[in-house]
């Protein structure tokens, strides 16, 4: 696979791909696999790389109930009414979409979703649809016989994991975007802060055998107290704990915890810079979700500092496990989603790219 | 005598010579004329517990090269009592300011007393000497008894660090004296603590699980205000290690509003500390909390008609992680291999659904509405009463009872040949080291399958081959580079406040201050089932190109590694409590009576701190820097002496030496 055919691998269809452990993203996995190691002068040589791109994950632990977030509209409604039961949202509350390939299917989005409808309507956003974590493609006799199932298909935290692994078959300590960033790592020059961002503490997606999820809050990144050069205490305290640090240890436990310490702060060094300029104002908000949109915003803006081309974000925000009350729980939480994805769009759009 | 051969051993391994990094913030000149001083890094040595003891002679004023001979004098003989790698003198390098000899004992079977050496530095024209011209250091006997390296180090593992009572008791009783005693103390149940604690009249808050964990494991004030009780401290950190296999977290609301019942099940764990695995097994199987948790409270029996069919999670969760893991294991823990090389899976899906069929029937206990803190009762009317079988072939009639195929499953797992090194492994994760070797897991299996008279699943057996087992006491272990285990952030709290006698004087015992979010990790606030972090987690770098397991790096992120740090000097600068400064008679400061009183002399200072600490002396460079530190701090002045205290706890506190166990 050259340069070239990989460009013409729909992104869509990546994103899909990748994120159903399907036949096909395995195949693709090691394509990519090959083509990096084949290829170890990606990072220096190619025009590729030259652009910026991130991928930015919004997990919704629980799960969010996506029957309810696009809904089909027109004849199938009345199955989508009859499936649902009293859970069924009445067709005259939702808002239509107008997608170029609904083959003849109308579909409309949750009356709170009214941010992801203008961005869809501005193409701005799309649907994938239809995708989980199989084994392989299996029907429902498949399911009966046990054949190549997942593990755990009715268990939250197995299903979780599985999204977060792309392996339904396996449990794996190693996350989708965790060997994906293995594999690009080349292409960032700097890589102290890792590609992988989380603004929601740690997770399995992010975690691959040589990539590791750097942390931070919606407020930024952690510095250690008392250590700098604004005063002789601090500076004293620093001496002693760069010497402390620059220190080999046989034992590898020891080795290890020392290295995570120093890497710790000199991450913080260079985020701290990078998201340091100030950034204009926005819509996002002040909410878990809007906080945690506008750090990955300022981290992207920050991107020329940190040295990187390619980066990952994760970001979540929990509680769509619904007992009950979903039909209220959801008219709650979907317009907090929609409007901060409407308003984190804007920011792109209008400044974060631009800025350097 | 048992000792001998490692004596020599590490004899062999021991350097030469080690030297010290140029001075940096001193004044020194390549013509001034030097002054000497000598000291010590480690000076308390005993023959059983072959540590070396650590010379330092430092000079300051010149660069040149200074060579300073010494005499080596005192009641204990070279080569019979121990052995040096110091000669007759001593060269200080050009540039270099620090070099460090060593002494390591010999152990005899004679009945000496103490024995000394002492080093005295030589009058020479090179030099003017600064202080004291000699130091000693004592031996003592081979001693069936602990020294305060190897009793400190034990209650790092056995208990939650150095607390002054608990160390005298382990030197005085030595280890397996203490683990009987411990095991016939009674028990501190925590949800009576809770209900005690709750009925203090003018508490500004109501007591939660976590709260109650802390105060019990503190115990100050329980069974009544102002009353102090002995601690069952061994089986409250077995419990607190069980629940870090046996799962249940308030992050979901039902549990978080029921923290008696929390309580209730974690009482099980403190039951089943000590007791046997079987009942163990039954009791979480059997709890509501656990049955909430894992969603087998109601579960009911197959209706293809109605498409219901039983819940699965407690049939998986009970064989993956209560009892026998995801693959056939040898006794050593080891994996078995099939014809081609490959691991064996215990179950498969067909496994999970017979399982969870056996789990049907169960329903809430209690004469209120779920009631968090009765067992779970039988409505035989929603069991399924088909045929089943289980693992190992073990086949279940039809037509029997709820509990009689609940307890037909639990024997299945019980006498699995799996459970024994699969739980043996996880618990000495949690105690000792995280990559323990197949003998090790194998003997602690071995202790599983017979406790010596028969019986299997004796936890106390097990519990007490885990901690009294060679590769958890002799010193020869520690050597390995992958030997010991990360101080997870609880159980590194829980060591400064026990070690250091952190109090409120209130009695009242409120939660650390954002433990959660500072570490990601608390008891009772599990993400899920999985724990905080996965016994099988290989941090990247080193390790994973070993393929060690290091469980708790999975917590220590660029966030928390700071954070700890942080939080730690917060500890130290104010208080440890969350509600501390709203109300100063909660609030909980770590006490230094005996460090106070030699802050002045710091090389005492860092002496007495490491052991104490980490159970054995810094490394002398991490010696010499931290030194270097507490110098520049003044030695004057309001509070001079708390405020080296501080610094010293926090650097040992932020290292590798204290945070790696071993």
């Amino acid at each position: 696979m050259d340069n070239k055919s990989f460009n013409h691998i729909n992104r869509r269809k990546f994103i899909g791909q990748a994120s159903c452990a399907a036949v096909g993203a395995t195949s693709l996995m090691s394509t990519l696999t090959n083509f990096f190691l084949t290829n170890s002068a990606v990072a220096q040589n190619v025009d590729f790389f030259n652009d910026y791109r991130a991928l930015i994950c919004f997990f919704m632990p629980g799960g969010n109930d996506s029957f309810n977030l696009l809904v089909p509209t027109g004849a199938a409604y009345s199955e989508y009414s009859t499936v649902r039961g009293d859970l069924a949202l009445p067709q005259n509350s939702l808002l239509p979409i107008n997608p170029i390939n609904d083959a003849g299917r109308p579909l409309a989005l949750h009356p709170g979703a009214t941010g992801l409808r203008d961005l869809f309507e501005d193409g701005n956003l799309s649907f994938i649809s239809n995708v989980g974590s199989l084994v392989r493609p299996t029907t429902k006799t498949d399911y009966l016989n046990g054949y190549q199932i997942p593990y755990g298909v009715f268990s939250h935290s197995d299903q979780q994991e599985q999204w977060q692994t792309s392996i339904p078959d396996v449990r794996s300590g190693l996350g989708w975007a965790g060997r994906v960033a293995d594999m690009l790592n080349g292409v960032n020059k700097n890589t102290a802060v890792s590609m992988n961002v989380s603004i929601a503490g740690n997770n399995l997606w992010q975690v691959g055998n040589q990539v590791y999820p750097y942390t931070v809050s919606a407020d930024g990144a952690v510095s250690l107290n008392g250590y700098g050069t604004n005063n002789s205490s601090n500076i004293l305290r620093k001496t002693a704990i760069d010497n402390l640090l620059a220190q080999e240890y046989h034992n590898v436990l020891e080795q290890t915890f020392t290295r995570v310490k120093r890497n710790a702060l000199d991450a913080y060094d260079l985020f701290k810079t990078a998201t340091d300029t100030p950034i204009p104002a926005d819509n996002l908000g002040n909410g878990p979700l809007g906080k945690q949109l506008r750090q990955v915003a300022k981290t992207i803006a920050g991107r020329n500092i940190l040295g990187v081309k390619r980066q990952i974000f994760y970001v979540q925000w929990g509680g769509w496990d619904f007992h009950d009350e979903v039909l209220v729980n959801m008219s709650e939480m979907i317009p907090v989603v929609s409007d901060a994805m409407k308003a984190f769009t804007i920011c792109w759009l209008l400044w974060v790219l631009k800025m350097t | 005598m048992k000792f001998q051969q490692k004596n020599i051993a590490q004899l062999a391994m021991f350097a030469a010579l080690c030297f010290g990094e140029i001075a940096f913030g001193q004044t020194t000149n390549y013509t001034l004329s030097d002054v000497v001083s000598i000291s010590t890094i480690n000076n308390q040595l005993t023959e059983s517990w072959p540590t070396p003891g650590t010379i330092v002679i430092r000079r300051s004023g010149g660069l040149k090269a200074v060579t300073v001979p010494f005499t080596i004098s005192g009641s204990a003989t070279i080569h019979t009592d121990y052995q040096t790698n110091a000669g007759t003198s001593v060269t200080i390098p050009m540039g270099k300011r620090e070099v460090w000899l060593q002494i390591i004992p010999k152990t005899d079977n004679n009945t000496e007393g103490d024995e000394t050496v002492r080093f005295t530095l030589t009058t020479t024209p090179a030099y003017t000497i600064s202080g004291s011209n000699f130091v000693e250091l004592t031996i003592k006997d081979q001693s069936v008894l602990p020294n305060d390296e190897e009793a400190t180090r034990f209650l790092i593992q056995a208990a939650f660090g150095a607390d002054p009572d608990e160390l005298a008791d382990v030197k005085s009783m030595g280890f397996e004296n203490w683990i009987d005693a411990q095991i016939a103390r009674p028990k501190g149940y925590l949800q009576d603590t809770l209900i005690q604690q709750n009925v203090i009249p003018n508490y500004e808050t109501e007591y939660n699980a976590r709260m109650t964990m802390w105060h019990l494991i503190m115990r100050r004030r329980y069974p009544a205000p102002g009353v102090t009780v002995p601690t069952d401290i061994l089986r409250q950190r077995i419990a607190y290690s069980l629940l870090q296999i046996f799962v249940i977290s308030q992050t979901g609301d039902d549990l978080a509003v029921n923290s008696e019942g929390v309580l209730n099940y974690y009482d099980k764990l403190i039951d089943g500390a000590f007791g046997n695995f079987r009942q163990l097994l039954l009791d979480v199987s059997l709890h509501p909390c656990m049955g909430l948790y894992l969603s087998h409270v109601d579960n009911q029996k197959p209706d293809p008609v109605n498409n219901i069919f039983p819940d699965e999670n407690y049939a998986r969760e009970i064989m993956q992680l209560f009892s026998i893991g995801l693959w056939e294991l040898n006794q050593d823990g080891t994996r078995k291999l099939d014809a081609f090389g490959d691991p064996i899976p215990t179950y498969d899906n067909g496994d999970i659904s017979q399982f969870a069929r056996v789990f049907t029937g169960l329903t809430w206990g209690g004469t209120t509405w779920h009631d968090f803190t009765t067992n779970m009762v039988v409505n035989e009317s929603a069991h399924d009463t088909n045929p089943k079988v289980l693992l190992n072939g073990m086949t279940l009639l039809g037509g029997r009872t709820t509990m009689q195929d609940i307890n037909s499953a639990i024997d299945n797992l019980f006498n699995h040949e799996n459970t024994g090194p699969f739980i043996g492994r996880l618990l000495i994760q949690r105690l000792v080291t995280s990559n323990p070797s197949p003998a090790y897991i194998s003997r602690v299996a071995a202790k599983f399958a017979d406790n010596g008279s028969g019986v299997r699943g004796d936890m106390g057996a097990v519990i007490k081959q885990i901690l009294l087992d060679p590769e958890a006491r002799e010193i020869s272990y520690t050597k390995d580079p992958t030997f010991g285990k990360m101080r997870e952030p609880y159980l590194t709290l829980l060591n400064f406040a026990k070690t250091f006698n952190a109090q409120p004087a209130s009695g009242d015992y409120h939660e650390a201050n954002l433990f959660y979010e500072y570490y990601l990790q608390e008891p009772f606030l599990s993400p899920s089932v999985f724990n905080f972090y996965s016994p099988n987690f290989r941090p990247p770098g080193e390790m994973t190109e070993l393929g060690k397991y290091g469980p708790e790096f999975q917590i220590l992120t660029a966030v928390t590694a700071l954070q700890a740090a942080n939080n730690l000097k917060g500890s130290l600068d104010y208080a440890i409590s969350r509600w501390g400064t709203v109300h100063p008679a909660n609030e909980m400061h770590m006490m230094f009576p005996e460090e106070l009183l030699i802050a002045g002399d710091v090389d005492a200072l860092l002496r007495k701190l490491s052991i104490k600490m980490t159970g054995r002396a810094l490394r002398p460079r991490s010696f010499q820097l931290i030194r270097d530190l507490l110098l520049n701090l003044p030695a004057s002045g309001q509070d001079w002496q708390q405020n080296r205290v501080d610094a010293a706890v926090y650097m040992i506190g932020s290292i590798a030496e204290f945070n790696i166990m071993k």
